[in-house]
C-alpha cells in the first residue's frame, strides 16, 4: 500500500472518496453498479469497456444496457458473465 | 416505479443515435449532468431515454460528435396535454366529473351500528336524527366526538361510543356499560331481608341475628336477619348497636308452567310458486320507493320477503340507492295430526326450552312434576317446578350511623 491509502485507512475514510477509487457493486448476474467512474470508453451489447482511476474496467455480457447513466453512476443491466481488469 | 411516473409527468423522448464516435456522445451528455436511461445498442447506433430538456440540450453535441439523433418516441404528459390543447370541453368535463365525484361522496347514505344487543339501535338511530346526523347528511358537518359523548350520557347501557366515518358509510361503535352495582360497603349498618317468598331449607349467616329458621315460611321483604343487636353492657345496661348483617339464604319455590299441545294443526305447505317484485328506494330528497311494474301477486296465502340492497363501490362507498326485492311465497294451509306419542315428544322439548329460557344459572332445581292430560284434540302439560334458590338481600339499616365490630351473643 501506498502512503495515500495507508493514511486513508488509518482514518477509516471510505477509499472510493478519499483516493478517487470505483465502487463497483454487482446484485446478483443482471445488474452492477459502477460509482465514480472516469468515462465511457466502449459500449456494446456484449462489451463495456469503462475508464477508471484505478485502470481500465472490462464488463462482457449479452444484451446488457445502461439502465442508468449520471455523471458519478453507471447502472448496467444485462447478462454479466464477466468483470476484469 | 416512482422514477417512471416521474419522469412520464415531466415528458421524455426515446432517441435513436446514430454515428461515429457514438460513446464520447454519451460521455459528453452525461458528463453535463443531463440524465439518460434505458440505452441499449442497436444494429445501427444507439437507442436512449433522454428528457425533454435534455433533448434540447443534445443537439450542440451531436453536431461535434457528428452523430444523428432522431426521435423514435414521444412519451409522457406534456405531448398528451399539447395533442388535446384545443378541447375545453373535455376538460371541463373531466374537472365536472372529479368535482361531482368528491360532492357526492362527501354525504353519508349509510349508517352502521354496531355493538350493543340490548339497546335498541331504532332508538340510537332516532336521537341520531334529533341531532342531525342521519342517512343524507352532509359529513363534513357532523361532529364525531361530541355526538359520541352525547351518545354515552344519553343511553345509560352505552359505556363507550366512537363514531367514525369512511368513504360514504358511517360506523356508530358502542360498547355497553357495566351496570354500576350498588355496592354496600362492610361498614354500613345492614339488615338481610327476603326478596321473595319461599320456604326457608337453609340460613348460613355471617352476621347478625337470625330472624328466621329453616323451616320457616317467608314472604318478600321480612327479615331474615337483624343487624339491630341488643347487648347487655354490664356499666351502662342494655343498649343497641348496629352491624353489617350478611347472609345466604337458601329457599325452596314452586312454580307452574302450564300449556296445551294441540294434535290438529295446520302447517303452512308451499307450494313452489313465487312472485319477484323490485323498486328501487332513493335516499335523497323525499326518500321515496319506487316499485318497477312486475308480475303481480295473484296468491291468496303467501308468505312475503322483503330484502333490501344497497349496492356500493366498495364496501365504504354506498350509493344513494336501496335495491328492493320482493319475494312472495304461495302456500296452501294443510290439516296435519299428531299422535299422543308425538304429542308427548314435543311436550317434552317445549318444555326443556322454557325452563332454560325463564330461569337463571344460579337456581337449582329440585324437582319437576308433570301432570298429562290427554283430551280428544290436544294434550294438556301442567307442569311444577320446585327449585330451591337464594332469597337473601342486604339492605342498609336508616338511621343507622354507629357501628360497633359484631359481638358474639348467644342467640336473642
Amino acid at each position: 500500500m501506498n502512503v495515500k491509502e495507508r493514511l486513508a485507512g488509518a482514518f477509516s475514510l471510505p477509499k472510493e472518496i478519499a483516493l478517487d477509487m470505483p465502487l463497483i457493486v454487482a446484485t446478483g448476474r443482471g445488474e452492477l453498479n459502477i460509482e465514480n467512474y472516469k468515462n465511457l470508453l466502449e459500449f456494446s451489447e456484449n462489451k463495456i469497456r469503462v475508464h477508471t482511476a484505478s485502470g481500465l474496467l472490462i464488463i462482457e455480457g449479452k444484451k446488457m444496457c445502461l439502465k442508468q447513466i449520471t455523471t458519478e453512476n453507471l447502472l448496467i443491466t444485462g447478462n454479466v458473465s464477466g468483470i476484469y481488469w | 416505479m416512482l422514477l417512471r411516473l416521474w419522469n412520464f409527468l415531466r415528458g421524455y423522448v426515446r432517441v435513436a443515435v446514430s454515428g461515429f464516435s457514438i460513446e464520447r456522445f454519451i460521455n459528453m451528455v452525461a458528463y453535463r449532468g443531463i440524465f439518460l436511461w434505458d440505452v441499449s445498442r442497436t444494429d445501427t447506433g444507439i437507442e436512449m431515454n433522454v428528457s425533454i430538456r435534455g433533448f434540447k440540450m443534445l443537439r450542440a453535441y451531436s453536431r461535434k460528435t457528428k452523430c444523428r439523433t432522431r426521435i423514435i418516441k414521444k412519451i409522457g404528459l406534456p405531448f398528451i396535454i399539447f395533442r388535446y390543447r384545443k378541447r375545453k370541453l373535455l376538460l371541463s368535463g373531466v374537472l365536472f366529473f372529479v368535482l361531482s365525484l368528491f360532492a357526492l361522496s362527501s354525504f353519508i347514505w349509510r349508517i352502521d351500528i354496531i355493538g350493543t344487543e340490548t339497546l335498541d339501535h331504532d332508538d340510537v338511530r332516532a336521537f341520531l336524527t334529533e341531532r342531525g346526523l342521519s342517512v343524507g347528511s352532509f359529513k363534513y358537518f357532523i361532529d364525531n366526538k361530541t355526538l359520541s359523548r352525547e351518545l354515552i350520557s344519553r343511553f345509560a347501557e352505552i359505556g363507550f361510543a366512537d363514531i367514525h366515518t369512511r368513504g360514504t358509510r358511517m360506523a356508530v361503535l358502542l360498547a355497553e356499560a357495566i351496570p354500576p352495582q350498588y355496592l354496600i360497603d362492610r361498614q354500613t349498618p345492614t339488615h338481610v331481608i327476603a326478596d321473595r317468598d319461599g320456604l326457608i331449607t337453609n340460613i348460613t349467616a355471617g352476621a347478625g341475628a337470625p330472624m328466621a329458621r329453616a323451616g320457616d315460611i317467608i314472604q318478600a321483604g321480612e327479615m331474615l336477619v337483624s343487624g339491630m343487636l341488643q347487648i347487655q353492657s354490664e356499666t351502662e345496661g342494655p343498649a343497641i348497636i348496629y352491624v353489617h348483617a350478611y347472609a345466604e339464604v337458601w329457599a325452596r319455590r314452586y312454580y307452574s308452567i302450564e300449556f296445551a299441545i294441540p294434535l290438529f294443526y295446520q302447517q303452512r305447505v308451499f307450494t313452489g310458486r313465487t312472485a319477484n317484485r323490485h323498486g328501487i328506494q332513493f335516499l335523497f330528497g323525499k326518500k321515496r320507493e319506487f316499485q318497477f311494474p312486475g308480475t303481480g301477486n295473484s296468491f291468496t296465502d303467501y308468505d312475503r320477503i322483503i330484502t333490501r340492497h344497497q349496492p356500493g363501490a366498495s364496501g365504504d362507498y354506498p350509493l344513494p340507492f336501496i335495491w328492493l326485492t320482493t319475494h312472495y311465497a304461495e302456500f296452501t294451509l294443510a290439516d296435519r295430526t299428531r299422535t299422543m306419542a308425538q304429542a308427548y315428544e314435543m311436550a317434552d322439548r317445549q318444555l326443556t326450552t322454557r325452563i332454560l329460557r325463564e330461569f337463571d344459572l344460579g337456581i337449582d332445581i329440585v324437582e319437576k312434576r308433570l301432570i298429562y292430560e290427554e283430551t280428544t284434540d290436544a294434550l294438556l302439560v301442567y307442569a311444577l317446578v320446585i327449585t330451591n334458590e337464594r332469597i337473601d338481600r342486604i339492605i342498609p339499616i336508616e338511621g343507622a350511623n354507629t357501628w360497633t365490630p359484631p359481638v358474639p351473643h348467644d342467640g336473642t
